[in-house]
């Protein structure tokens, strides 16, 4: 970790890279969210994905505590291992953008759960209870 | 009415938001590069630019393909999606919000007069089958990359 001016090691650069992107890929099939309004002719599309932006945005930042302490850590331990957190995000990522391209919404949380259960099985983790409930919804 | 659609459109999205920033930045949180509130701004501001750039894609599909929507129902769709997603994000769960919101759509077009089969339609089919279908392929996806990786190239 450097801050204040120092190098950022590059491999952690990619990262947050990726991170970005898949983020600006799951914006992009959020939009959903505003889809019965749209379609019910509302409003233009120009202000609808303004108002859609901002209100998403303003939810990331508010309100997503919880859900992010679950999924970094809660479902089981990950090891901090850069490795396994490429592999997470960019099988996740890649899903995504499929759902982009095929003009299909995707849930971005169960591909990403998925993600992480399939390197929980192979490093023989052992499941918090929270999962049974994540699979059952 | 419209204003009142709207409003709750933005419910959904800022419900959403709240429960889907998780997905990017949780896994970046793991790697213990930055604190809390960067990652957030990370998983955030993307979000926001990527809506503006290539949203009308998804939402146009949604919009149109599936049922035409009236005023009512899409109130009536965005409260019951954006309950569900609400309360979920405050219990911290990752939540399929894509699921609950098409099947909320496809609720309010089981219910309407035209009483169509439950999967008729090109789209709805095709959405239903890739919500399922999503999470089984991703996790295969991952457990097959992870092992290629610790057995080749460690």
């Amino acid at each position: 970790m450097c801050r204040g001016g120092v190098m950022i090691d590059p491999q952690h650069l990619i990262l947050i890279a990726i991170s970005a992107f898949y983020s600006i890929l799951m914006g992009a099939n959020a939009s959903y969210a505003m889809a019965a309004s749209f379609g019910s002719g509302a409003m233009s599309k120009v202000k609808i994905l303004f108002l859609l932006a901002i209100s998403l945005f303003l939810g990331a930042i508010t309100g997503s505590t919880s859900v992010v302490e679950t999924i970094g850590g809660g479902i089981f331990p990950i090891p901090g291992d850069l490795p396994v957190v490429y592999i997470i995000l960019l099988s996740a990522l890649f899903y995504v953008l499929i759902g982009n391209v095929l003009k299909l919404p995707l849930s971005s949380s169960m591909i990403t759960v998925g993600a992480i259960v399939g390197i929980g099985l192979y490093l023989g983790a052992s499941f918090s209870p929270k999962l049974f409930f994540i699979v059952l919804s | 009415m419209k204003i009142t659609s709207i409003l709750a459109g933005c419910f959904v999205a800022y419900t959403i938001g709240a429960n889907n920033v998780a997905n990017s930045i949780g896994p970046v949180l793991d790697a213990r590069i930055l604190t809390f509130h960067e990652c957030l701004l990370i998983g955030a501001v993307p979000m926001g630019i990527g809506t503006l750039l290539f949203g009308n894609r998804v939402m146009s599909n949604m919009g149109f393909n599936i049922i035409h929507f009236s005023s009512y129902d899409a109130l009536i769709v965005s409260l019951a999606a954006g309950m569900i997603i609400l309360a979920a994000s405050i219990l911290g769960m990752p939540m399929p919000t894509a699921q609950v919101f098409a099947l909320s759509i496809v609720g309010v077009r089981q219910a309407k007069s035209e009483m169509l089969p439950f999967m008729s339609g090109k789209t709805t089919r095709k959405i239903i089958i890739f919500l399922a279908v999503s999470p089984i392929v991703s996790m295969v996806t991952s457990f097959s990359a992870i092992f290629i990786f610790y057995r080749f190239f460690i």
